[in-house]
């Protein structure tokens, strides 16, 4: 046992599926680790993602991050997650949307400098909802990124210099990273391992 | 998670629902509609004007406030769970059920905050047309609120589970019943209606949500001044008239209120988000 992320057989089938989104998945990431799940559209990446950070709860198997169950909302603080989509209301501003998930976090880290790290304005009041996909993301991967977070889970996450930058910061003060996407591009050899899924299992 | 933390939460989510355009046109549309209203009312007189005020004011709460209450209940859960905000709410380390409970009570200050601007715009317009503050519309803004926050929590209860449409359904669904509770009961008791339903009545009425009726309405009512929100009820050749609600209904409507509001959170803790 470990405080990184360990994952034991791990089989989730969502709500009114007959196949599991994924199945029999056994990993570990240890302590300040990387970690790279790369495989096709539907593979399960996004699945695997969402189980670690406690919203896609296990079919069979068994899921210990950073010491403790995902499903603890306490535990859940200490982690960092963007999602692959766009999850933000119609009508939220992105000063809001960072606003919401430090209150959560319960963090007091400066909204302003997390800003300026992924490239966005200090300042940024913008209608998240008109803004371009790529600022979007931004704000998705400030969200995650707030706070310094003990592990950070960032699923599809664009291969912007900024990125590439945090990722190296995240690493070198010892944050535990799981990445996911379709194309790993320089991904794998930035955080050290790679993980491929193909229809739910792990190759 | 801090109790600040559920006030920025809730905060933010009301700046957010408060920029939608259909809920901003929505308020507008009816504060024009109080504005035709004041221009017919400025050209009559005596019990008439008031009446007009006070008939076209219910029916723009009636109608306009359970469009908006539906599109409130029964909006509030499908889109941001489906475009992954819920998760990333609940990934940050919120709990569904706070996450239900958060946006439940957003909504309905919304809808407190259109009846409020609305109510507002009926006094003016009473006080425009010289009849001064209008009492028993107050009372009756009171009424229709409590009425659009049940089919809010209504619609909101089935939200979590199906889609916005269908859970919008639902909510009119229970006010449909919740005033066909009511009218029934006051056939059952002015003898419209034969004593020996009273088995199935009764219990229906102690069981279901009761429609609120102000004061206002039951006395439009008596002075046959239909509109939709006080219509003339004939039953068997006889005219029954819907009394005032008690202050136990409106307890009972409340606590209903609060059990869908209920359901609705716990719906959010079952969803896939």
């Amino acid at each position: 046992m470990h405080d990184g992320v360990i994952l034991r057989h791990l089989t989730v089938r969502y709500q009114g599926t007959a196949t599991p989104a994924i199945t029999d998945i056994t990993c570990d990431v240890a302590p300040g680790a990387g970690l790279c799940i790369s495989g096709p559209e539907g593979s399960g990446k996004t699945t695997l993602m969402r189980a670690i950070v406690g919203i896609a709860p296990p079919t069979h198997g068994s899921i210990s991050v950073l010491g403790a169950s995902p499903r603890d909302p306490q535990l859940r603080r200490r982690i960092g997650y963007a999602p692959d989509r766009l999850p933000f209301p119609r009508g939220m501003r992105v000063l809001d949307a960072l606003r919401i998930i430090g209150a959560i976090r319960g963090t007091d880290a400066s909204i302003t400098d997390t800003l300026i790290e992924v490239g966005l304005q200090p300042t940024d009041r913008r209608i998240i909802g008109g803004l371009e996909t790529g600022d979007i993301r931004r704000v998705s991967l400030a969200c995650a990124i707030l706070g310094s977070p003990e592990l950070l889970l960032l699923d599809d996450p664009w291969e912007y210099p900024e990125t590439i930058d945090i990722i190296e910061r995240a690493r070198t003060a010892g944050t535990t990273i799981i990445i996911a996407s379709p194309d790993p591009g320089g991904f794998p050899e930035l955080v050290g391992a790679h993980l491929v899924l193909d229809a739910g299992t792990a190759e | 998670m801090t109790t600040s933390a559920s006030t920025t939460i809730f905060r933010v989510e009301l700046a957010v629902l408060t920029r939608r355009l259909w809920l901003q046109v929505a308020t507008v549309v009816g504060l024009l509609i109080l504005g035709i209203v004041a221009l017919v009312a400025a050209g009559q007189s005596g019990q008439h004007q008031i009446d007009t005020l006070e008939t076209n004011s219910a029916s723009l709460l009636l109608i306009g406030g359970m469009a908006i209450a539906i599109g409130l209940g029964g909006g509030a859960f499908s889109r941001d769970a489906s475009s992954g905000y819920l998760g990333l709410l609940v990934g940050s380390g919120m709990t569904p059920s706070r996450i239900g409970a958060i946006r439940i009570a957003v909504r309905l200050v919304a809808l407190a905050a259109v009846f409020v601007i609305w109510g507002v715009g009926m006094q003016l317009v009473s006080v425009g047309i010289g009849r001064g503050i209008n009492g028993p519309l107050i009372v009756h803004v009171g009424a229709a609120l409590e009425n659009a926050g049940l089919v809010l929590c209504a619609s909101a209860s089935l939200a979590s589970v199906i889609g916005p449409i269908a859970a919008g359904v639902f909510g009119l669904f229970v006010f449909i019943c919740a005033q066909a509770v009511v009218n029934l009961k006051a056939d059952l008791d002015q003898g419209a209606i034969d004593r020996s339903s009273r088995v199935f009545i009764a219990p229906v009425f102690s069981i279901l949500p009761r429609a609120i009726v102000s004061p206002m309405i039951a006395a439009l009512q008596h002075r046959n001044d239909a509109g939709p929100a006080a219509p003339t009820i004939n039953i068997n050749g006889l005219t029954v008239y819907v009394p005032a609600s008690r202050p136990l209904d409106v307890a009972w409507t409340l606590l209903w209120t609060l059990i869908f509001a209920g359901l609705a959170t716990y719906g959010v803790r079952r969803r896939q988000l």
